[in-house]
């Protein structure tokens, strides 16, 4: 009973990944790119496209980082932080026995 | 001589594919991603989902707290996990053939570090970050962010995790089982918030099934992408400090230490 729960839980499993497979295949040329061009983000071209269609725009950040070269470093600054938090624990949790 | 050559260049293969990934987390590129932005949402709407934001992010400070009191050694794996989320989420991935990009989520992954609880706060707290400092989200759409994001993705990754294991699925696949699932969920239920919102006189349903047909060529892949993920790092944990899921919800149960040396 417990390796048939097995089976059609692994069974169920491939199923959903080969139908993602075929959806992502097949529905890769409905993607809209929006006017930002190749490779932008399902916030424009999904959510703020949807958005828009409703009445509604996105309102600039309290904090407004997006300019000029801004957001570049902070993302670089979080990703180091990030990163370095990340690499400190790991460590210390999978390295260190002691 | 031959094997040495092998092993030689696998070890360079390893420590290029380390160098990439390296230079892919920190080339700054904005994030496109999920996260609903300032003022997308009405303020009434965004207010409603602050609600069970409120309610599950309150259960799982307790819950951080309580674990603190108990031991100082788990303040490494919450360092980790939280970190992990925060990279995850902010981590843009150009999706091939649809010619989009979008982001994990990372929550299942920490659910089944952590707990489902706790995970939500983690995400709570990257989101938070993100919404101030990188102009990904916002403070009005918090509330709704925290509970696609934080809240179902950690207890969609939680459940399908502890219900695979509990058929006896191989660690790898329900792993990667949550990471698919957690991430499907999250977008879900993204689709779901904003087509509640939006659908004015227009049929609810028939809306909320639009977003999700315009999120399935980017996200069907990366949620693969992201069991892949998730289903790797748990098998590392794994077979490095399986003590370390059981200290959450019991995978076996080995000496239960965590670093330090401190007993739990």
């Amino acid at each position: 009973m417990r390796n048939l729960g097995k089976k059609v839980a692994i069974g169920s499993l491939m199923i959903v990944v080969s139908l993602a497979v075929i959806g992502w295949v097949f529905l890769a040329r409905q993607a809209s790119q929006g006017e930002e061009g190749p490779w932008g983000g399902v916030d424009v071209t999904v959510i703020e496209k949807y958005a828009a269609d409703a009445g509604r725009e996105a309102r600039e950040p309290f904090i407004n980082t997006d300019q000029g070269d801004l957001l570049l470093f902070v993302f670089v600054l979080g990703g180091a932080a990030g990163g370095f938090v990340a690499g400190y624990n790991w460590r210390r949790l999978i390295s260190e026995k002691n | 001589m031959l094997n040495e050559k092998a092993h030689r260049l696998k070890r360079y293969i390893v420590l290029a594919l380390v160098f990439a990934l390296g230079l892919l987390l920190l080339y700054p590129i904005p994030a496109y991603a999920m996260h609903i932005a300032e003022g997308i949402l009405p303020a009434y709407w965004a207010a409603i989902w602050y609600i069970p934001a409120v309610v599950f992010v309150g259960i799982g400070i307790y819950q951080i707290k309580r674990k603190t009191r108990e031991t100082k050694a788990i303040m490494p794996l919450l360092g980790l996990t939280g970190a992990a989320i925060f990279l995850i989420s902010v981590f843009p991935i150009p999706v091939p053939i649809a010619g989009t990009s979008s982001h994990p989520v990372g929550t299942p992954l920490g659910a089944i570090l952590v707990g489902p609880f706790i995970s939500t706060v983690l995400g709570a707290i990257a989101l938070l970050i993100q919404a101030l400092f990188l102009a990904h989200g916002g403070i009005s759409t918090w509330g709704a962010n925290i509970v696609s994001m934080a809240l179902v993705g950690s207890f969609v990754g939680f459940g399908v995790f502890v219900l695979f294991k509990k058929l006896n699925v191989p660690i790898f696949l329900a792993a990667f089982a949550a990471g698919l699932l957690g991430d499907w969920a999250t977008y879900a239920t993204t689709a779901f918030e904003l087509a509640s919102a939006l659908h004015g006189g227009g049929s609810l349903w028939g809306m909320f099934a639009a977003i999700v047909t315009a999120f399935a060529p980017t996200q069907l892949p990366l949620g693969i992408l992201e069991g892949l993920f998730t289903g790797g790092v748990v098998t590392l944990v794994y077979q490095r400090r399986p003590e370390l899921l059981s200290y959450v919800w019991g995978v076996r149960k080995p000496e239960p230490s965590l670093a330090g040396g401190e007993k739990i």
